[in-house]
């Protein structure tokens, strides 16, 4: 599931106009290089590179899949995802998008699409000396030492239950002590560009209405518009005011086979305020992986946040199992809204052949689940076929009994939407 | 100058001579053994035969088992002595751009097209992307750190591809638990050192992969076999074999063994 923050196409376009320009300029002295001696690696000018795929299929959503009845609907998917890499001694740039049309009710008349370009990630990076980098620009970063659950990433919180995260727009510096011990210092601007854009979007909603003057109604309706552009504004002077940022430091050690992390997020604000210190420690005991993280939200009344999990993956040639087992405690109400979580999770892959998984999002008071299975084959070279479902299961009224917030469609019928399976081809190049 | 002295000069040309061809069957001039080399001088000339002190490098691995299409992967690597070494797959598509940080005692993967942000940690003892090769012997910079040398008796090599080789053989035992194997075995070309054939014990003493080194060829500074085939001896017919497409030595930026680098 991702989390889709549409951009104006104007900026799209120009963020992939520039790329484009920059992997033309790239390309011919990359291929020219390669033809002069094939150890790629030794290359030293810029290296444009891309990861991409795309996928065609559908979903299908029902208030209850069986028995079959008129409360389910299908819409047809097609998306594209593309990793642009610009790699070069001492810098590198990073775009990362998605562009979907998934089609809408496959039995609507007349099919309406909507393209969707989601940017993920934008950056661009500038190695400081041997040891040190510097991030400009939109881009996921994982604060502390959870893989599944991140009890002290305030900065930039996963945006899914499966750890999937948008990214933040600011700026990153990454510093390192030797291989083993690595610092960050992070200053994320999302607060202060929301919060400068719902302010035009009221100023100029504020506008509209004082074009008639004369009519009181329509004064009082400016008014009223321009207390909620201050207020939207949150006091921001600028798109990028220092009272809206948030910042982050992290620390991270290596000690053979023990890794230990501490973090601290801080923002000021009326409501929105985070003081945020957390602690982390992972440990590899024969390849079982043990990791326990805590934090706690100082801002207001204090609140707690934990994790503990453990991993563990077995292969024997072709084959690899791959189980985990997290827990969570979560002290204040955000994207999970109880306090205690389980998240169990398995896959299996033959290589070249197929990957099943199962995971669960289980939330241990009520009870509910959110349950989520996938089984990928892997035909071909590059070429995958992907069968996926989605499962609310909990009683009425229950945290997970509805997958409405995660589908891609609204319930068909009147019921809650408790089951979403889907189906797609998918092709790597 | 009497006949006497006179003829002195040539013959003490000719005894220098004769002793710089002693000497130099003695020690020869490829930095080849002493006549008793110690088994640390002996792994010691392995890990110079195999590895360099920074480089980059183009791998190719390719893993066949009986009743399955052979599979195969296309790596750039980064590696520096004592340091780690960084690999990120180019090929195929399904994986291309995952990469993985070797560093001691640990080794991290990162996905950049996942949603995640965080690099999973991997327990070095585990098969490599399904392959006969652990995780530990991907990042392997030199063998001298993990592994205490000690002399077996020589042995005369069938090689597949030199035919019968005279070579030094070494028992290398684990130093610590952490070692992804209990003991390797290794043949070393008795001329330059050149390793050759090595065996892998399990902790448990078992003999259970066994890799054939092959197809020398020179990278530059570097003279070393292009062709490493790990066999599974518990798994028959399961092999997979490195190529080493590209090898060069190169002054490998300390940033690249951080994390951050590998989720950059």
């Amino acid at each position: 599931m991702t989390t889709r923050m549409p951009i104006p196409a104007p900026a799209t376009l120009a963020v992939l106009a520039v790329f484009a320009l920059i992997a033309a300029v790239a390309a011919p002295a990359a291929a020219q290089e390669d033809a002069a001696a094939p150890a790629k690696a030794a290359q030293e000018g810029p290296h444009y590179s891309l990861a991409a795929d795309a996928a065609a299929g559908m979903i299908l959503a029902a208030d209850g899949l069986y028995p079959a009845s008129a409360d389910s609907a299908a819409v047809w998917t097609v998306q594209a995802n593309f990793l642009h890499r610009l790699e070069a001694p001492g810098w590198g740039m990073v775009l990362s998008h998605n562009v979907d049309i998934s089609g809408q009710a496959a039995t609507a008349a007349a099919p309406s699409f909507s393209p969707t370009t989601t940017v993920y990630e934008a950056y661009a990076r500038l190695d400081i000396g041997e040891w040190t980098q510097l991030f400009v620009g939109k881009r996921r970063m994982g604060l502390g030492i959870g893989s599944t659950f991140a009890p002290g990433d305030a900065l930039d919180p996963r945006s899914g239950f499966w750890d999937q995260k948008t990214g933040f727009r600011g700026i990153d510096l990454a510093a390192s002590i030797g291989p083993d011990i690595s610092l960050r210092a992070a200053l994320s601007l999302d607060r202060s560009f929301d919060a400068y854009a719902a302010g035009m979007e009221k100023k100029t909603a504020a506008s509209a209405f004082a074009t008639a003057p004369s009519d009181a109604a329509a004064q009082a309706a400016a008014g009223q518009a321009a207390a909620a552009y201050a207020a939207a504004l949150d006091g921001a002077a600028g798109p990028a005011d220092p009272r809206l940022f948030t910042y982050a430091l992290s620390a991270e050690a290596q000690l053979g086979s023990v890794q230990a992390a501490v973090a601290g997020v801080y923002a000021r604000g009326d409501a929105d305020s985070v003081e945020r210190p957390s602690i982390g420690v992972s440990v590899d005991l024969s390849g079982l992986i043990l990791q326990a993280e805590g934090a706690a939200e100082l801002s207001g009344a204090p609140d707690w946040y934990a994790s503990a999990g453990a991993r563990y993956t077995w292969s024997n040639g072709p084959s690899m199992l791959s189980l985990s087992a997290d827990y969570d405690y979560n002290g204040r109400a955000g994207l999970l809204k109880n306090a205690h979580y389980l998240l169990p999770y398995a896959s299996y892959t033959l290589d070249q052949v197929f990957n099943l998984y199962a995971r669960a999002l289980v939330e241990l008071e009520a009870p509910s689940a959110l349950l989520s299975l996938g089984l990928t084959l892997y035909p071909a070279e590059g070429f995958d076929l992907e069968l996926t479902g989605l499962f609310g299961l909990g009683g009425p009224g229950a945290e997970f009994s509805s997958i409405q917030s995660f589908a891609v469609l609204p319930s068909p019928g009147t019921g809650v939407l408790s089951s979403a399976i889907g189906f797609a081809a998918r092709v790597h190049f | 100058m009497s006949l006497r002295q006179r003829s002195a000069k040539p013959s003490a040309l000719r005894f220098a001579a004769v002793l710089i061809c002693l000497a130099s069957i003695a020690f020869p001039l490829s930095g080849a053994p002493s006549s008793s080399p110690t088994a640390d001088e002996i792994l010691a000339g392995v890990d110079r035969a195999l590895f360099l002190e920074s480089y980059t490098s183009t791998v190719t691995m390719e893993t066949v088992e009986p009743g399955s299409q052979p599979r195969s992967m296309t790596f750039e690597g980064k590696s520096r002595k004592d340091k780690g070494t960084y690999l990120e797959i180019t090929a195929p598509a399904r994986t291309k751009g995952t990469r993985f940080l070797q560093l001691d005692g640990s080794l991290w993967m990162f996905n950049p097209k996942a949603g995640s942000a965080n690099a999973l940690r991997l327990s070095s003892q585990d098969s490599f992307q399904g392959s006969t090769f652990a995780n530990a012997d991907v990042g392997k910079s030199q063998f001298s750190d993990d592994y205490a040398p000690q002399l077996a008796p020589e042995a005369k090599l069938d090689h597949p591809e030199l035919g019968a080789v005279p070579c030094y053989v070494i028992e290398s035992k684990a130093r610590s638990d952490a070692s992804a194997y209990g003991k390797i075995v290794m043949w070393a070309r008795k001329s330059d050192f050149m390793p050759l054939r090595m065996e892998y014990y399990a902790k448990s003493g078992l003999l259970f992969k066994r890799m054939t080194l092959s197809k020398i060829r020179s990278f530059g500074s570097i003279t070393r076999p292009s062709v490493m085939a790990m066999e599974s001896l518990d798994k028959k017919g399961t092999v997979t074999t490195l190529t080493m497409q590209a090898m060069e030595a190169k002054d490998v930026s300390l940033s690249v063994f951080g994390k951050n680098y590998l989720t950059r």
